[in-house]
């Protein structure tokens, strides 16, 4: 059992009794992967955290000292809560805090010695492939195959390479082979967004980056782990964990008590996502006509499901849904923002029509589940009605 | 390689162009499916780039090629092929 440091300070003891250490899971929300409702407990520490907190923590006075000592304090709560998910020894200099992943995973590309070559797969988030553009070496495209499983063979011949990929994909859920990189001895920066809170963290890594959403954290924090046996170091000075300009302090005090408050219950919360997905799946194949799923079935995020209807529009399907109370993502072109597909599913060779991406909140029961299997089977009745067929 | 039948679908989004191979293949089915037919869809949707190929594999038809459109309009011509086993 970890020491509980941050809840300590920061929530207050008459309110423990009520509170579950789980985010909220507001009814109809299945879009995880887009952030999640705080739990009691992180915006008590948020709040806290903000009257205390708010001066420059490098400066010297007493106001700045106390900002850099709820900084400090909770670097080393996420030492200690990541130490046990990723079953390493982690300490707080270990930890570095961002704003942003693109800035996090730029800055931490800078601190691997010897690199001459980036080698990532297309289907990494967009920030993580633009970031590996920046340090402006050659880059060498890994394949994916039919699930979404990154190809390492052709690390094989690579030297001085560092290795950039998600842990596990956020759109489809497929869990890359880690281990499978060990044997070439490359470098490697994983993004375990999406796993971190939900997934136990293979080994493998040099250096760790994950948005603290993923556990339920607020926006706006990013946490890199250094992995002590790798050769890594900080790439610019960096005494308070710093990368660029800061991060809000109250917001990685949050971030921390998150993770801590989260932590007893991850083992339990996967198991039930898992099974979640498996019968949400076995439900959507057997009810609809013409659905197909994207990523890998079995070595997959617990909590994340992504499938596309055929001879329906995304956009329709989404908003649709939406109008009946129930929140999902689409990686289909005609989605209001982007009007690109998703270029994971495009990578995958995937249908990208009439696509959701479904990812389950901490929290969610079956019948939750069920009613929002209920109200897709409707709506894909309804416009496949409208449109004749 | 001249299809047998055009469908043209510009100017129609996503899913209708897929709707009107869907249909076409149906149709062909319906007719006993004696032969093979080449379709040509014309669409200017960009997502029938990618789910008109992806459709082929899902549906058991063949994805030939991307064409210009024989009208030399707008778009792209996607032709494919529903194989006849017989």
């Amino acid at each position: 059992m970890i020491p509980r440091s941050i809840f300590v300070q920061f929530v207050h003891p008459d309110s423990v009794g009520s509170m579950t250490g789980l985010p909220g899971a507001p009814r109809g929300y299945f879009d995880a992967v887009g952030g999640m409702e705080l739990a009691a407990e992180t915006v008590q520490a948020l709040n806290r955290a903000s009257l205390l907190a708010w001066a420059d923590p490098a400066r010297v006075h007493h106001f700045g000292s106390q900002a850099a000592l709820l900084a400090s304090t909770s670097r080393s709560s996420l030492a200690r809560s990541l130490s046990e998910i990723a079953d390493i020894e982690l300490s707080a200099d270990q930890i570095y805090l961002a704003a942003t992943p693109s800035s996090a995973a730029v800055w931490a590309m800078e601190g691997f010695p010897g690199i001459t070559r980036i080698a990532h797969s297309p289907i990494e988030t967009l920030a993580l492939i633009d970031s590996c553009q920046k340090p402006g070496l050659p880059l060498t495209a890994l394949s994916v195959d039919g699930l979404g499983h990154v190809d390492m063979s052709a690390l094989a011949d690579l030297a001085d390479t560092l290795v950039v990929l998600q842990a596990a994909n956020i759109e489809i859920g497929t869990v890359q082979n880690l281990a499978d990189i060990n044997t070439f001895e490359l470098p490697v920066l994983v993004d375990a967004t999406q796993v971190i809170g939900h997934a136990p963290m293979p080994s493998g890594w040099s250096v760790l980056m994950v948005n603290a959403q993923s556990w339920g954290g607020p926006a706006g924090v990013t946490v890199i782990a250094a992995n002590p046996g790798s050769d890594w170091a900080p790439p610019t000075l960096a005494p308070l964990g710093w990368v660029g300009d800061g991060v809000n302090v109250a917001s990685v005090v949050a971030a921390a008590t998150a993770l801590e408050t989260l932590l007893p219950h991850i083992t339990e919360q996967q198991a039930l996502a898992y099974d979640h997905v498996e019968h949400l799946r076995s439900r959507l194949s057997t009810e609809i006509s013409d659905v197909t799923f994207a990523g890998d079935p079995v070595q997959r995020l617990p909590h994340i499901i992504n499938c596309s209807v055929l001879y329906v529009s995304g956009e329709a399907l989404v908003s649709e849904l939406d109008r009946r109370g129930f929140a999902v993502a689409s990686g289909s072109a005609c989605i209001a923002d982007s009007d690109r597909a998703s270029h994971v599913l495009v990578a995958l060779g995937a249908f990208t029509g009439g696509n959701l991406r479904i990812s389950l909140p901490f929290g969610c029961m079956r019948d939750d589940v069920d009613s929002l299997v209920d109200a897709i089977v409707t709506t894909v009745s309804q416009l496949r009605a409208e449109a004749g067929l | 390689m001249t299809p047998d039948l055009w469908l043209d679908e510009r100017g129609r989004r996503c899913p209708i162009p897929v709707i009107a191979l869907a249909r076409a293949q149906t149709q062909w089915a319906n007719e006993g499916a004696a032969h093979s037919r080449l379709v040509g869809v014309l669409a200017d949707d960009p997502a029938a780039q990618y789910d008109i190929p992806a459709w082929c594999r899902l549906k058991g038809a063949e994805f030939i090629c991307e064409v210009t459109p024989p009208d030399a309009g707008l778009g792209t011509g996607y032709v494919v092929r529903f194989n006849s086993e017989k």
